[in-house]
């Protein structure tokens, strides 16, 4: 045994210069394809940097000789178009009581699911997996008819109730997963000193469950903020968030990049800021939802 | 009830507690919410798509399945499955392979890997409508830049118009929808990668296997959970595919880059055919399901265990 470690690891040159070589290759071929995969997305940045006459003219990497094309044209009339502003802010106020609701009425039933007994759980939770599968295309037309009857269609608060349900399936078997994972002594004492099951939850499982609802959160929040179809069919013109209203530009304006680019950079930046701020939590909730 | 609280068989401590009107408090919101926006609605489109609702008008008509009869005479509507058939089985299969290979090659903390996962992941943060936008400028026939680069480098018959053309549109859809969706799957494997012991490498390599014999025997077993999660999560997803189609091609040039997705959308808010709208989120809710069963049956297995 003792000398079959020692062999290992003993190469040859030749199998060692081989070895780099291979690595080398390897790590050209993938500088090479990561470089393809981020032009598109720095194409438009700089797209959204040069006036209508350059863009039409010559394409954004002629940048890169003729630094003094920047303009900051696209963004100043960008923020003084209402519609593009009004709509970003109903993102904000679409995105933002969204993730707060999806997070709250999903850990509560997390808990529930993972530490209460109670009749038909099990049947309800097999309920909660099999509804993840369900598009939410079924729903939209009763749901449509449901909001016109009691007067919420075309407002912001259908959107959010709609992106709520339809979020609450992953939130409820992400969360499960990680809750009940928790070491079970910590709940028993806790209950053993005769705290209640709100003080239980408020204490202990949502503060040990923060790593996993952070990354719902994100997720959530990226869902939400990135949604077109539901916006689409339960805004209206006051209340649509940007991805309406840049679809509606795409439409009008067709191959206009400098219109356009702007306004796509600008859908991008918050949800660039949110991965770059907590990328670390997407691989957590991920490793949440695998462990099994 | 009573009896099992009186004498507690020696294993009680470890399970839950027996909730009493508190477990509704915890649960009530999420199940309210389920049937007021995922029971009621799917009920009730079962009962629209045997109709002949308008989507406006008061008044519907019974119809049986002749929406569903219909869906099947409907050139449209076969077309716009295939499209779907085709689009779930290449933004599945040219993303898991890509992102597994990706993540295998990426996995470690060199100083240039994480950068390149953060590259490789990004796009999948994006909203599919500026995607959309950033596809479509590449694309276009004048100025875009895929036909400027081929023109520029003597390739000039090779420009054309992407998106405007039934025989290039579906295809042109699909490369930003693989573009986007090739981060999950690296992500989820780099996740799954971590997990394996590294002892197994050093005693593959001590008895003399190779890179690739390791990568077929211990890293593509060791693997099996998160290949399940990843096709599963895909398949379900994929089905659902609505906001490129629409964005990029409106379901054009023609029908050709029609989905089941857009078409629903088309018949129901466009062309005033709610009923026969409806019937085709049905199939695609149906197909869905059908498409996650194994995925349920798997999750309720380790349940019961």
């Amino acid at each position: 045994m003792s000398g079959l470690t020692i062999v290992r690891g003993r190469r040859t040159l030749g199998q060692r210069i081989v070895a780099a070589l291979s690595t080398g290759v390897v790590n050209i071929v993938l500088a090479v394809v990561a470089v393809f995969w981020l032009v598109p997305t720095v194409g438009l940045f700089i797209a959204s940097f040069r006036s209508s006459a350059d863009n039409s003219q010559s394409g954004w990497w002629t940048v890169f000789l003729k630094p003094a094309q920047l303009t900051l044209e696209n963004y100043e009339d960008l923020l003084a178009n209402p519609t593009i502003t009004g709509s970003f802010l109903n993102t904000v106020l679409i995105v933002v009581p969204t993730t707060i609701l999806v997070i709250v009425i999903g850990a509560l039933a997390a808990y529930a699911f993972s530490w209460m007994h109670f009749p038909g759980r099990d049947w309800m939770l097999i309920a909660v997996i099999v509804l993840l599968a369900v598009p939410l295309q079924v729903a939209l037309i009763p749901i449509a008819k449901l909001f016109g009857a009691i007067g919420i269609f075309g407002s912001i608060v259908g959107v959010i109730l709609f992106h709520v349900a339809f979020g609450l399936p992953f939130a409820i078997f992400l969360l499960r997963n990680f809750f009940s994972q928790l070491p079970a002594e910590l709940l028993e004492a806790a209950r053993i000193d005769g705290a209640s099951e709100a003080r239980i939850f408020a204490r202990v499982v949502f503060p040990l469950g923060l790593p996993a609802i952070a990354s719902l959160g994100i997720f959530q929040f990226l869902w939400t903020w990135n949604d077109l179809l539901v916006a689409l069919i339960f805004s209206n013109s006051t209340s649509q968030p940007i991805t309406v209203a840049i679809q509606s530009q795409l439409r009008q304006f067709g191959a206009n990049i400098d219109v356009l680019s702007s306004g796509a950079f600008l859908s991008m930046v918050i949800p660039l800021v949110v991965f770059f701020g907590f990328q670390r939590y997407f691989v957590q909730a991920l490793l949440a939802g695998s462990n099994r | 009830m009573t009896a099992t609280l009186a004498a507690p068989p020696p294993t009680a401590r470890r399970r839950p507690r027996r909730g009493g009107a508190s477990v509704w408090l915890f649960a009530l919101p999420a199940l309210l919410a389920y049937a007021a926006f995922l029971v009621y609605p799917a009920l009730q489109s079962v009962e629209l798509s045997l109709t002949d609702w308008n989507g406006i008008s008061p008044t519907r008509h019974f119809v049986g399945l002749q929406n569903y009869v219909d869906m099947f005479q409907d050139d449209t509507a076969l077309l716009a499955l295939r499209n779907n058939a085709v689009w779930t089985i290449v933004t599945i299969t040219v993303p898991v392979v890509l992102g597994l290979l990706l993540a295998v090659l990426l996995s470690g903390a060199t100083r240039l890997k994480p950068l390149l996962r953060t590259v490789f992941y990004m796009p999948a943060v994006l909203p599919l409508v500026a995607i959309a936008t950033i596809w479509g400028w590449l694309y276009e026939p004048n100025e875009g830049a895929i036909n400027v680069a081929l023109r520029d480098v003597g390739l000039g018959f090779l420009a054309q118009s992407w998106l405007g053309q039934s025989s290039t549109a579906l295809l042109a859809v699909m490369i930003p929808a693989i573009w986007v969706r090739t981060g999950f799957p690296m992500v989820l494997y780099l996740a799954a990668l971590q997990g394996i012991p590294a002892e197994l490498y050093e005693s593959a390599r001590t008895e003399g296997a190779t890179r690739w014999q390791q990568f077929w025997y211990i890293t593509m077993p060791s693997l099996r959970p998160a290949h399940y999660i990843v096709i599963a999560l895909s398949l379900i997803d994929s089905f659902k595919v609505f906001d490129l189609v629409y964005a990029m091609t409106y379901g054009g040039p023609g029908n050709t880059t029609q989905v089941l997705g857009t078409l629903m959308y088309f018949n129901v808010f466009r062309f005033y055919h709610a009923g026969y709208g409806t019937a085709i989120a049905v199939v695609i809710t149906l197909i869905a399901i059908a498409c996650g069963i194994p995925y349920v049956l798997s999750q309720t297995r380790a349940e019961r265990r």
